[in-house]
């Protein structure tokens, strides 16, 4: 359990952005049924836009934004992981000639 | 190795967002039944949850005539493209279409006409072009559905047989929607609800349909194809420049009454697609025109139109352009907040009136 959630711990913001996201989005299906950002006559509903732009904040954040930022640290820990191999080699050959040497 | 990581990020997220947002294009374009019924029965739910009564003090105006017209033209081409659909579809084709008939729907119009109310004024030579929005929705109702009320059929008749004389008789080819002012779109409207009367009753209406289509070059930019967006009745100087989401909207409307003026008009639209990031959006205004939105256009941002990008679904489908249709729906898909309740689906940006539109435009025949 430590190791998943060291693993998923530079993401964290990405998941709490997806659970807010989840719930608004289900207070929003709910809620939209006969409303929309325009009233039936034409005026803008205040309330109901305000919302509906920040879940279209959110909505841009998570789809837009989590998949580079994933990405991105997923390249960055790779790549350490890849330099990091060549080192981890050199020290296991130093170890194995210290201990042949007599 | 930040620069590359930063760039495989960027590679990452232009390949998959754009197929994730697309990722119900297909279908759509595909005519898939079951893409199409889920967002329907938000609409079925919608006219049958909207009760006659409430609508009288609530539920009113140019918005809500709009909204329960696109209803009816988007559950009526279900009912085309399915007809084991019909028979349940037909009777609230009926139903959406004679409330965007009803007198107080149209209120917006009898003040800008100074209280002449259009459906009392037949015989008077006053365009009132906005009431070939209801009349279109009628002539689909009365295409699919043999309950039809008479009554209503009678009063569209007459209606029709006004816009008939009128549009003869301008030598423009336009009719006024308010004193003085003449929108193209409105015109291809009053055409698409002329021809659609002819479908259902079997009237021969080929000469004013002539008429009109004859007009259409003089209603246009040479240079971009668009239709002006507005323009003097009786002189047909232009009052407004050519725009996108008129000739998108007309390109959605000449569909029932000429395909090769849509086809036409779609492609001028579409012409002026802005596609960034597989993300496709349509320009207000031609290149070097400046201009702000309006309540045509919605909000111009950046220089793309909401409501010329949505119209613009239609567009590619009347013009059969697959890809430009995908990019656009990519687009609907991002900030149209698509949401699901059970089996039905709806986009909770635009609410009914978004809901009813994007009906009728993700279904015009192809």
């Amino acid at each position: 359990m430590k190791r998943v959630w060291r693993e998923l711990r530079p993401f964290r913001w990405i998941i709490a952005l997806a659970i807010v996201y989840g719930i608004a989005h289900v207070v929003l299906a709910q809620i939209s049924a006969h409303r929309g950002i325009l009233a039936p006559d034409g005026d803008v509903d205040r309330g109901y836009a305000a919302f509906a732009i920040a879940m279209l904040g959110f909505r841009i954040a998570l789809v837009v934004l989590a998949p580079m930022v994933v990405t991105y640290r997923l390249a960055m820990r790779l790549s350490a992981q890849l330099d990091r191999h060549p080192a981890d080699q050199a020290a296991r050959v130093d170890e194995q000639r210290d201990e042949d040497a007599p | 190795m930040r620069a590359v990581a930063f760039v495989v990020a960027l590679g990452v997220t232009r390949l998959v967002v754009p197929l994730w947002c697309g990722r119900d294009a297909a279908a759509w374009y595909g005519d898939d039944p079951a893409t199409q019924r889920a967002l329907a029965d938000e609409l079925v739910a919608f006219e049958r949850d909207t009760s006659d009564a409430a609508s009288e003090d609530r539920f009113v105006g140019e918005w809500a005539l709009v909204t329960h017209q696109m209803v009816a033209l988007g559950l009526g081409q279900l009912c085309l493209a399915h007809p084991a659909w019909r028979a349940e579809l037909a009777p609230l084709v009926t139903r959406a279409a004679i409330r965007s008939f009803r007198r107080e729907m149209r209120a917006f119009g009898t003040n800008a006409w100074h209280g002449e109310e259009a459906m009392s004024t037949l015989d008077g030579d006053h365009g009132h072009a906005y009431l070939a929005y209801p009349a279109l929705a009628l002539g689909m109702a009365r295409l699919l559905d043999p309950a039809f009320p008479a009554d209503i059929a009678a009063q569209h008749d007459a209606l029709i047989a006004a816009f008939e004389r009128r549009l003869l008789a301008s030598p423009t080819g336009l009719i006024e929607t308010y004193p003085g002012e003449a929108y193209p779109t409105d015109v291809a409207a009053v055409a698409g609800a002329i021809a659609m009367h002819g479908r259902a009753t079997h009237a021969d209406h080929a000469r004013v349909l002539a008429h009109w289509a004859a007009s259409v070059p003089g209603q246009t930019d040479p240079a971009t194809g668009f239709v002006i967006q507005r323009m003097d009745a009786t002189t047909g100087h232009a009052h407004d420049a050519p725009r996108a989401s008129g000739t998108a909207l007309a390109a959605y409307f000449a569909s029932f009454a000429d395909r090769a003026i849509a086809t036409r008009l779609a492609k001028a639209a579409l012409a002026h697609t802005a596609t960034h990031f597989g993300f496709g959006a349509i320009r207000e205004y031609p290149e070097g025109v400046e201009g702000h939105g309006d309540v045509d256009s919605g909000p111009v941002v950046l220089g793309v139109s909401v409501s010329a990008t949505g119209f613009a679904l239609a567009c590619a489908r009347i013009a059969g352009d697959e890809d430009a249709f995908i990019a656009i729906e990519r687009t609907t898909d991002l900030f149209g907040l698509p949401i699901r309740v059970g089996d039905r689906r709806a986009f909770a940006i635009g609410g009914p009136i978004g809901n009813a539109l994007l009906l009728a435009l993700l279904t015009v025949p192809r």
